[in-house]
C-alpha cells in the first residue's frame, strides 16, 4: 500500500467517532502529564495502560501515543511560567523561556514553542508516512542478525550518551538486562531465576516496573521540595514581533531537522534533541550573548526539536520494531499487550492500524495547537494543582494499575520496591532510562543473538560477515569507544542528564 | 553519600553474585547454539563486575560534603507515610477489600498537610470515588470484598 491511499485508509478510520475522541483524550493527558511537574510520559502512559485492557487496539494505541507527543508540548508551559520543566525534555526551554516571561514575554515564549512544535510534529509525521512504508519494506528481509545489531547499538548509544557515569550507565544497563532474564525461556522453556515464585513465571511486568522506577521514585523526590514557592508569571501577547519572525523560522526549521535525524537514531532521546537544539542555535546566532537572557531562537529551537524527535521515533517502532527511547519502549509494550507485533510485519498484516495511528498524529498535533495557542491560558491555570493533592492521586493510580496487571497484590509491592530502587538510584545518579530500555529488549537480544549463533554455527564473527549487522556493530563499538575514552579523560559532558523520554 | 553508593553496590553484588551461581545450573552451550545459561552468566557476571567498580568508584572518589542520603523532619515524614501507606494496603487489602485499605493510604499521605477532619473524608471520597472509576467505568477488576467495596 502506497502512503496516499494508506494515509485515506487511516484518517476514516482515525476520523470515527470514537477514535478521534480517545485522540483527543490522549494530547490532553499528555498536556497534563507535561505540565504537572513529576509526571512524565513515561509514567503517565504506563499508568493508563491497564485502562485500556477492555479496549480496542486502534483506540488503545492512538490515545496512548497522544500522550508521548501531547506531553512535549505541555512541558513548555511550566518551563517559561515557573522555571520548573513540567518534563526533561524541557529543561533548556527554562533558560531563554523564563527569561522571556520574566521580561513579561511569556505569552510569545508560549505562541513560539506551539508553532514550533506543531511544525516540527506534523514535518515528522510526514516523514513517517512517507519513509515508513520503504522502510518496512527494506527491514523485512533483516533476520535476528541484524536485529540484534541494531538493539546492540541503541544500548551502547544510552550508556555513552545518558547520565554522569559510563559507568553507571553501563551498570543500569546490565541490571536491566539481569532482570529481563528472570522468567521462562522462550528458546528452551525452562523457568529461570523465579525462587519458587509463582508470579514470577512470566518475569517482571514491565508496566509495573515502569510505574515505580519513573512514578513512585518521582513523587517520592517530589516530597523532598514540596515546601517550595511556585512563582507563575503572567501570560500577554502570544506571537513574536515582526522582526523576529525570520530568526524563529530559522530555528524551528533546524529544530525539525535535527529532531528528526535524532529520532531515527536509537538510543537517543528528546532531551538530546532539545539540548542539541538549544547550542546550535547559539552558534549560529549573530549575537550568542542574547542566550540566557531571553533570545527567543532558544525557545523555538529546542522547543521544536523535542516534538520532532517525538514524531520520528515511531519510525523504528513502526518500521524495525525496536524502541530506541523509554517512552517508547512503553508504546512497544502497549502494542504487544494488545496482541500486535511492532514491526515491519504490522504495515502488511494491520494496515488499517498502522495508518490510523499515523493519520491520528496529524489530527492530535492540530489539536494541540489549538490547545496552546488560543488556549494556552487555561492549561496554564493546571500548573496551580498543589503537589499534596496531586501525589496521593498518582500513587492511587498506580497501586490500582499495578493490581489489575494481573490481578496480584504482589505486583504493587514490586512497585513499590520498584519505587524506593528508582528512589535511591537517583539520588546516587545511576540513570534508569538504559534500564528500562534494556529490561524490555532483553528477551528479544537474548533470542535475536541465540538465533544468529545458531545460523552462524557458534562463530560469533558470523555478525561482521552480514554486511548491516557488521556495519551497525562496528558503529556500536566505535560509540562504545569513544564512550570509554572520554570517561577515561574526564572530559565526559552529559548531553541528556537521565530521563524518561 | 558515600555510604548509601557502597550500599547499593553491596546489594547489587549480591544479587548479580546470586543470578550468577543460580546461572550455572542452566546448559552455558547445548549442540544447537548457546543454552539458556549463557546470557545470564554474562549479563549477571558484567552486572557484577560493574557493581565492584561502582563501590570502588565510590570510596576513591571525592565526597561532596553537606549531602544527606534521607531530607530530614516533614519531607522525610512525607516520604515514609507514601511508602508505609502503600505496604499497609498490601498487607490490609486481602482482610478488607480495597476501598478502606486504598482510604487508609491516601489519609496517611494527606494528614501531613491537611487536618485530620478533612484528611478523613477527602480521603474516603476519593478512594470511593476509584472504585467507582476503574471498577464500574473502566471495567478492571479490583480486590473488594464480599460486600463489594
Amino acid at each position: 500500500m502506497d502512503s496516499i491511499s494508506g494515509l485515506l485508509l487511516g484518517f476514516s478510520t482515525a476520523l470515527q467517532g470514537g477514535n478521534i475522541l480517545f485522540c483527543i483524550i490522549g494530547v490532553s493527558a499528555g498536556m497534563l502529564v507535561g505540565i504537572l511537574p513529576g509526571l512524565g510520559p513515561v509514567t503517565a502512559i504506563a499508568l493508563l495502560l491497564p485502562v485500556t485492557f477492555r479496549m480496542e487496539a486502534i483506540p488503545a494505541i492512538i490515545m496512548l501515543a497522544g500522550i508521548y507527543y501531547g506531553s512535549m508540548y505541555g512541558g513548555t508551559i511550566t518551563s517559561v511560567l515557573i522555571n520548573v520543566p513540567g518534563e526533561a525534555a524541557s529543561v533548556v526551554t527554562c533558560i531563554d523561556g523564563h527569561a522571556m516571561a520574566k521580561k513579561g514575554r511569556a505569552g510569545t515564549a508560549l505562541g513560539v514553542a506551539a508553532i514550533g512544535s506543531f511544525i516540527g510534529g506534523t514535518a515528522t509525521v510526514i516523514g513517517l508516512s512517507l519513509l515508513g512504508p520503504p522502510l518496512a519494506k527494506l527491514a523485512l528481509g533483516f533476520g535476528p542478525q541484524e536485529f540484534f545489531a541494531i538493539m546492540f547499538l541503541g544500548m551502547t548509544m544510552i550508556m555513552g550518551l545518558i547520565g554522569k557515569s559510563l559507568i553507571r550507565g553501563m551498570l543500569s544497563a546490565a541490571l536491566g538486562l539481569t532482570l529481563a532474564m528472570i522468567g521462562m525461556d522462550p528458546m528452551s522453556g525452562a523457568l529461570r531465576f523465579t525462587f519458587g515464585e509463582p508470579n514470577l513465571m512470566d518475569g517482571l511486568d514491565f508496566v509495573v516496573i515502569a510505574m515505580g522506577l519513573f512514578g513512585i521514585s518521582e513523587v517520592l523526590l517530589g516530597y523532598e521540595t514540596i515546601n517550595a514557592e511556585k512563582r507563575v508569571e503572567r501570560i500577554s501577547k502570544l506571537l513574536p514581533e515582526r522582526d523576529e519572525w525570520r530568526p524563529t523560522m530559522g530555528a524551528i526549521g533546524r529544530g525539525t531537522f535535527l529532531g528528526f535525524l535524532l529520532g531515527l537514531i536509537p538510543g537517543a532521546n528528546a532531551v538530546i534533541a532539545s539540548v542539541l537544539s538549544y547550542s546550535i542555535e547559539k552558534k549560529v546566532a549573530k549575537d550568542p550573548s542574547r542566550f540566557g537572557k531571553g533570545a527567543i531562537e532558544g525557545v523555538a529551537g529546542p522547543e521544536t526539536a523535542n516534538n520532532a524527535f517525538a514524531g520520528s521515533a515511531m519510525i523504528p517502532l513502526f518500521t524495525l520494531g525496536i524502541p530506541t527511547s523509554p517512552t517508547v519502549a512503553i508504546l512497544f509494550g502497549a502494542f504487544i499487550m494488545h496482541g500486535l507485533t511492532p514491526g515491519p510485519a504490522l504495515f502488511n498484516e494491520n494496515p488499517t492500524l498502522v495508518w490510523a495511528i499515523i493519520a491520528s498524529m496529524y489530527i492530535g498535533n492540530a489539536v494541540l495547537l489549538v490547545f496552546n495557542l488560543p488556549m494556552a491560558r487555561l492549561w496554564a491555570k493546571i500548573a496551580f494543582i498543589p503537589e499534596r493533592i496531586l501525589y496521593p492521586i498518582i500513587v492511587a493510580i498506580a497501586v490500582v494499575g499495578a493490581y489489575s496487571t494481573s490481578g496480584s497484590l504482589w505486583q504493587v509491592g514490586a512497585m513499590l520496591v520498584a519505587g524506593v530502587v528508582g528512589y535511591f538510584f537517583k539520588k546516587v545518579d545511576i540513570p534508569l532510562a538504559p534500564l528500562l530500555l534494556t529490561f524490555v529488549l532483553g528477551k528479544l537480544m537474548e533470542n535475536t543473538f541465540i538465533q544468529s549463533m545458531i545460523y552462524f554455527g557458534g562463530n560469533v564473527l558470523g555478525f561482521f560477515a552480514r554486511p548491516i549487522s557488521g556495519t551497525i556493530l562496528i558503529l556500536a563499538f566505535i560509540v562504545l569507544g569513544f564512550s570509554i575514552v572520554s570517561a577515561w579523560k574526564g572530559r565526559r559532558r552529559s548531553l541528556g542528564s537521565d530521563t524518561e523520554v | 553519600m558515600r555510604t548509601l553508593k557502597v550500599s547499593i553496590g553491596l546489594v547489587l553484588v549480591a544479587f548479580s553474585a546470586l543470578i550468577l551461581v543460580q546461572s550455572f545450573s542452566f546448559h552455558y552451550y547445548t549442540k544447537y547454539g548457546p543454552g539458556s545459561g549463557f546470557f545470564p552468566i554474562w549479563m549477571s557476571g558484567a552486572l557484577l563486575v560493574l557493581s565492584l567498580v561502582f563501590i570502588v568508584e565510590a570510596i576513591l572518589g571525592k565526597e561532596a560534603k553537606g549531602e544527606e542520603i534521607l531530607p530530614r523532619g516533614k519531607s522525610l515524614g512525607y516520604i515514609l507515610a507514601s511508602v508505609a501507606g502503600v505496604a499497609l494496603f498490601i498487607l490490609l487489602v486481602p482482610p478488607l477489600g480495597f476501598t478502606i485499605p486504598c482510604a487508609i493510604m491516601l489519609f496517611l499521605m494527606l494528614v501531613g498537610f491537611y487536618r485530620w477532619y478533612v484528611s478523613i473524608p477527602l480521603a474516603l471520597v476519593s478512594s470511593f470515588a476509584l472504585l467507582v472509576i476503574f471498577q464500574s467505568l473502566l471495567g478492571l477488576s479490583l480486590p473488594v470484598n464480599a460486600l463489594g467495596f
